[in-house]
């Protein structure tokens, strides 16, 4: 079986497990729990461990999706998880400016750990609040928009959206040296 | 475009640096919240102006009438002649530039009323609870403007060099477990201080910064405060801590440090990952397509 593993990560309510439930063929296998902290005022549930989703799309070819939780205290299963992933979609929710800062140490965690192939999703971009991309980025801290990653909006409850953002990144990964 | 928030998610000096990079011009409205220490205080609302990225003017008021009044409070000019001369002055035109022009005021006193305006925004770093909204459609106000202006990011570092209180920036200051990492070429000149410079020699990513401050002789805050500083200015990025490669020792043996004073060390082994073939991903990007 050959398969491709791409790691969904980003901040709390980011939208990592909506994103791969609506894009996988199997129940995805969660690790919601009770949410007991800070979080528990934005979802009652969070990711503790990592979302699993799979997507076969030909016979003995498979995408593997694996959704980090968001908190730092978590950051060990995002080092797991990174250093096995061929590339990486990093969310962001474009109406919750609160959540750049956490955002950007992930990121950076993630930039620092594995040189693969990623984008930057942006969710809620159409909400009231939400900030333009050229403002995220800098929020991020990418200053150069020369050599920031590509930065789409998605839709994680949208099949299509999402589909959309993995081709991007499938895209992406053509130009990388991981091909046989 | 307006954006708005709270202080706590995004602090001032944060909203200074994107004002500066991004080369925004408007109006950036500070409120004042009452807070844990100040439960009864007032909502007070300040105005910083800025133009093509850059400080022009801080008030405290919306009438137009701020410059006027250090003016006349000063006693550099009687308010008549204030009226007369600002009735005068052309459209678009700072009315500090239209006064010294007309010769009643010199340039050292515009310095002093652009810098009783800094310090009103320096002021601003303290406020502990707080919203904004930056507003980016609205004109300048030429009436409070001196015609002085100054890079958003110097007015912020210079604001946080000076500040005593860092209660409101507690949360956007570098864990100590982190390092800072060089972020490359350095485009723009920084002012910065002895120990930031100090810092800045350890931007490898090798050394904690509570490991920096114990080498430095500082407390752990100072050192969060000038990595702070110099994430601010866009030298340096916080980034978990990494094993120092040969080269760096052998460039820095100052910064030598034990693998056993590193609190988190990243491994730099490479996770054996398989390969996928060309046609693996064409089939894929196929198949998305046809779902997109």
């Amino acid at each position: 079986m050959e398969v491709l593993r791409i790691v969904i990560t980003g901040a709390v309510g980011a939208g990592k497990t909506t994103l791969i439930r609506t894009i996988s063929e199997i129940q995805v296998v969660d690790t919601d729990r009770q949410a007991t902290d800070e979080t528990a005022l934005l979802k009652p549930t969070t990711t503790v461990a990592f979302d699993f989703g799979r997507l076969t799309f030909a016979p003995n070819q498979a995408l593997h999706l694996y959704g980090t939780p968001g908190q730092a205290r978590f950051d060990f299963i995002w080092d797991i998880l990174i250093q096995k992933a061929h590339a990486y979609i990093f969310l962001v929710d474009a109406h919750r400016p609160q959540d750049f800062r956490s955002g950007r140490r992930i990121l950076s965690f993630m930039n620092q750990r594995a040189k693969i192939p990623m984008l930057i999703g942006l969710t809620h971009m159409d909400c009231p609040g939400a900030w333009d991309l050229d403002d995220i980025a800098l929020a991020l801290g990418l200053f150069d928009e020369a050599t920031r990653p590509a930065m789409v909006p998605i839709n994680p409850t949208q099949p299509s959206s999402v589909s959309q953002a993995l081709m991007r990144l499938v895209q992406e990964l053509m130009k990388a040296p991981v091909l046989n | 475009m307006a954006i708005t928030s709270s202080l706590n998610d995004l602090s001032l000096a944060e909203l200074f640096q994107l004002i500066e990079y991004r080369r925004k011009s408007g109006c950036l409205r500070i409120s004042t919240l009452p807070n844990s220490l100040a439960p009864e205080a007032k909502t007070y609302h300040y105005y910083i102006w800025f133009q093509q990225g850059r400080f022009v003017a801080a008030v405290n008021r919306l009438d137009g009438q701020g410059l006027v009044s250090e003016i006349t409070k000063r006693g550099w000019l009687s308010q008549r002649v204030v009226e007369r001369l600002s009735s005068r002055c052309p459209a678009k035109m700072p009315l500090g530039v239209y006064f010294k022009i007309q010769g009643v005021l010199q340039s050292e006193q515009l310095h002093l009323l652009f810098s009783t305006q800094l310090r009103q925004a320096a002021s601003l770093f303290e406020v502990q609870a707080g919203e904004f909204n930056l507003d980016t459609n609205v004109p300048l106000p030429w009436n409070e403007v001196t015609g002085l202006s100054l890079r958003s990011l110097d007015v912020a570092l210079g604001a946080l060099r000076m500040l005593n209180n860092w209660q409101a920036l507690a949360e956007a200051l570098p864990d100590p477990s982190l390092a800072i990492q060089s972020r490359g070429v350095i485009q723009q000149k920084c002012r910065l201080n002895a120990l930031d410079w100090q810092v800045w020699e350890f931007a490898q990513g090798t050394v904690a910064l509570k490991n920096i401050a114990r080498q430095l002789n500082q407390s752990v805050e100072k050192i969060q405060q000038a990595a702070f500083r110099l994430v601010l200015a866009g030298l340096v990025e916080e980034v978990p801590v990494t094993r120092p490669t040969a080269d760096q020792k052998i460039r820095s043996t100052n910064l030598i440090v034990e693998p056993s004073t590193l609190e988190t060390v990243a491994e730099s082994n490479e996770v054996e990952k398989p390969k996928v073939s060309a046609s693996f991903l064409q089939n894929l990007v196929s198949f998305l397509r046809s779902q997109a």
